[in-house]
């Protein structure tokens, strides 16, 4: 005999979980809806850690652009910072000069970065619909693989 | 910082020597050199090309630390300052001109005077007002949010000039700043800044190559093989 619960919460399957343990027979085995599924949500749990490595490699990648580019800055702006050095600039005023800059370049792309990341979020639909309707062929099936539209990962 | 002294002499080079190392190999530049510049006083200083002037005024200008020897500036023995104190009196004492005017392209003839001042903590209303005159008394007050490039050679030497002297300096090293010119501004712009040192009592080493110029100065130093002539 199987007994099916529908909870309103969905991820509150451990607590209800616990609930049932205590009060059921031992005769009784329970199974939770990430149990059955437990091969689709360990490979969403690798999906999440691959995704994870590879967005550390892109910030990281990100990170050496923005060093390599400060590097080329100084190299350009030699002559100009012993200029500022005739002129009684301290070694700190230079370093805090670079620093500021290179600040400035962060900040300013972390926020054009995050708006930019929210409003194609908030567009994907419209995105998914206009490449497909581009190339003419649905690449963007995931929504019926994964169910993504409405699992939280 | 300590002052040692309290007299006439501006700038004392004592017993100077420089050796470069250039691939294992050493090269005097400059030979047990001895200067004394009084203040107000402008010196020429003349010499073939590669003789060392350029090496002598950085020794001055405390930009290079020299092989052997001592220098003293404002009565400051520069030898035992720090780097933070030779930067302090570098920016407070010495103005330096060079041969192309070496002005920021990315700021107006205005700014370029203004940033030494900015550099050294003064206010922006203060530094404003000190560029306005010194820009208007070299001639440039319809110039002053003119960019160097587009400046003429000599409006961007007069920029260079008033940048020079707008933390009021006591000397002014001037490398071949008549260098790029042709005859008449170079004969302009060097009696522009004959007045000013006459006038602000300030003292001038002027490195050239045109012996016209030297001659109307108050001293002329002659730099040969590393060694260095009064004529």
């Amino acid at each position: 005999m199987e007994l099916k619960f529908f909870l309103k919460n969905p991820k509150a399957t451990q607590n209800v979980h616990l609930d049932l343990n205590t009060k059921l027979d031992k005769s009784f085995t329970i199974i939770d809806w990430k149990k059955r599924n437990s091969s689709f949500m360990n490979a969403l749990d690798v999906e999440k850690n691959v995704m994870f490595v590879i967005l550390t490699l892109i910030i990281l990648v990100a990170t050496f652009n923005i060093i390599s580019s400060m590097i080329m800055l100084v190299q350009t702006k030699k002559s100009d910072i012993a200029l500022m050095r005739t002129m009684g600039a301290s070694k700190y005023l230079i370093i805090r000069i670079f620093m500021l800059t290179g600040s400035i370049i962060g900040i300013l792309g972390t926020i054009v970065g995050a708006i930019l990341g929210i409003i194609v979020s908030i567009n994907i639909e419209t995105i998914r619909h206009f490449i497909s309707t581009l190339l003419r062929k649905n690449y963007f099936l995931l929504r019926f693989i994964f169910y993504l539209h409405y699992l939280q990962i | 910082m300590s002052n040692l002294s309290n007299n006439k002499d501006l700038l004392i080079l004592k017993n100077i020597s420089h050796i470069y190392d250039q691939e294992s190999q050493k090269i005097k530049v400059l030979n047990n050199i001895n200067i004394k510049v009084l203040k107000g006083e402008m010196i020429s200083l003349i010499g073939p090309s590669g003789t060392g002037k350029s090496t002598l005024l950085n020794i001055a200008g405390l930009l290079e630390k020299p092989s052997f020897g001592s220098i003293s500036l404002s009565g400051y023995d520069c030898t035992k300052l720090s780097e933070d104190n030779k930067t302090i009196l570098r920016g407070t004492e010495i103005g330096f001109i060079f041969q192309s005017h070496r002005l920021f392209q990315e700021f107006s003839a205005f700014e370029n005077v203004m940033l030494p001042q900015l550099i050294m903590g003064k206010s922006k209303i203060e530094a404003e007002k000190k560029s306005k005159e010194l820009l208007s008394a070299l001639g440039l007050k319809n110039r002053l949010e003119f960019r160097p490039a587009k400046l003429s050679g000599g409006e961007a030497q007069r920029v260079a000039i008033a940048r020079a002297l707008s933390n009021s300096p006591n000397l002014i090293l001037a490398d071949e700043p008549t260098g790029n010119l042709d005859a008449i501004s170079a004969k302009n712009v060097f009696e522009l800044l004959y007045k000013l040192v006459k006038s602000l009592n300030i003292s001038c080493i002027f490195a050239t190559h045109n012996r016209d110029l030297a001659e109307l100065m108050d001293r002329k130093l002659v730099l040969k093989n590393g060694f260095v002539y009064d004529e």
